[in-house]
């Protein structure tokens, strides 16, 4: 495979949940100072939850799961914004910013939409909230949401449209339970998605209104690097990006990845670039047309989950193929 | 005896995923991770049932996973329907 340089518009792609894993991102914390100073700065925006939240990162063996709701979101909001913030750093320039789920904070972050504190009061607003949510799962089926939309129990909803057949469902354990049976019998195939709460159903309701007034309170700007909106499957408009409901409601708004992206590919020729844990968004990015005829490529700075201790080789290497030289 | 070829599976895969446009990637770059051509584990997943309702092969979980590119996952059917 080659392994030269790569030019190009720089888009960034930044994962939410399913891209979470243990031990995501502290090998660049223990190897990286740069990125080790950004996440620090984090956890002292949470308080004393984000002294908690950084032990328990850091743990051998956590006393929470990385796929809990309280540690995924706020661990991979966490981490997107600071390799966004490092790739800034090192001279690079993003012409584009593409999110998944709390990816698109991060990326609305990155893009100046929020401050980072006042990033940082809506992330821990809304995880705290998730404790008011019953119980429920998430999948990913393969199949589209058109022959998705039928087999829905009540109480399942369309969670995100990740690829043409990949339909995440979001929902309450028993419907879940029933509407996975259904597909399944209907010949789909699907899988689990790891996450403790259906984000992006309707359960999340209560979220989305307790969020309003804090959202209300904040200052949002225009953002200062085009961001394409996983909710609208656009360009975010400065409205949009000043509107609190917009960003109150992402919680049960299904998130319109495959849409976005392919936005986001038809501006032309350039490289994708996964910011934040694993390669799940590259890998969806290579079945692009214009990745696929070459036009455009991906690259993942962390690549596939891998052992902390090679974390720091990975991005070093990615940062050698963007041309960056980090300080 | 039946057996299945590269642009075979290439035709499955590309079904699994949605996609409209044929390649042959498959062929090009047969010894290529499944990620780096596009694929995660629910298009795998979604393969194996292809596989085992059109050539009658039933991989398991187990040895899916161990076939990381078109040309192992290709190996592996062929050996089980030369065993058959």
């Amino acid at each position: 495979m080659a392994v030269g340089r790569l030019t190009g518009a720089l888009a960034l792609l930044m994962p939410g949940q399913s891209a979470q894993y243990q031990g995501m991102g502290t090998g660049l914390y223990r190897d990286v100072p740069a990125f080790a100073r950004v996440m620090d700065e984090l956890f002292l925006l949470m308080g004393a939850a984000g002294d908690e939240l950084r032990s328990d990162w850091l743990a051998a063996s956590p006393r929470v799961s990385i796929d809990h709701a309280n540690r995924s979101q706020p661990l991979l909001f966490a981490i997107d914004y600071a390799l966004g913030r490092l790739l800034l750093d090192w001279g690079l320039r993003p012409t584009v910013l593409l999110g998944h789920s709390i990816g698109e904070l991060a990326a609305a972050t990155l893009a100046g939409v929020f401050d980072l504190a006042s990033a940082v009061r809506i992330v821990r607003h809304r995880v705290g909230q998730f404790a008011t949510v019953p119980a429920g799962g998430m999948a990913a089926v393969a199949a589209s949401q058109a022959q998705v939309q039928p087999h829905l129990r009540p109480g399942v909803d369309i969670g995100a449209v990740n690829a043409p057949r990949q339909t995440v469902i979001a929902g309450a354990v028993e419907p879940l339970r029933t509407t996975l049976d259904a597909l399944r019998c209907a010949g789909y195939t699907w899988a689990p998605v790891p996450a403790t709460v259906p984000f992006h159903s309707e359960l999340l309701r209560p979220v989305v209104v307790a969020a309003g007034p804090l959202l209300a309170s904040l200052p949002a700007r225009p953002p200062q690097i085009p961001l394409v909106s996983g909710y609208t499957g656009g360009y975010l408009t400065d409205a949009e990006a000043r509107d609190p409901g917009y960003w109150a409601s992402h919680p049960v708004d299904p998130v319109l990845f495959w849409p976005a992206l392919t936005t986001l590919a038809g501006a032309g020729p350039q490289l994708l670039v996964e910011c934040g844990p694993g390669n799940g968004l590259t890998t969806l990015a290579r079945r692009l047309p214009q990745v696929r005829s070459g036009h455009s490529e991906v690259l993942a700075l962390l690549g596939p989950p891998t052992d902390p201790s090679r974390e720091a080789g990975q991005l070093a290497a990615a940062a050698a193929r963007l041309g960056a030289s980090p300080p | 005896m039946k057996q299945m070829t590269l642009s075979a599976l290439e035709q499955i895969m590309h079904t699994c995923a949605g996609e409209d446009e044929s390649t042959d990637s498959f062929q090009q770059a047969p010894e290529r991770a499944f990620a780096d051509l596009g694929y995660d584990s629910l298009a795998l997943l979604e393969t194996q049932s292809v596989i085992r309702r059109e050539y009658g092969v039933d991989l398991s979980e187990q040895a899916l996973s161990a076939a990381e590119t078109p040309q192992q996952l290709v190996d592996l059917v062929n050996r089980w329907l030369s065993a058959a």
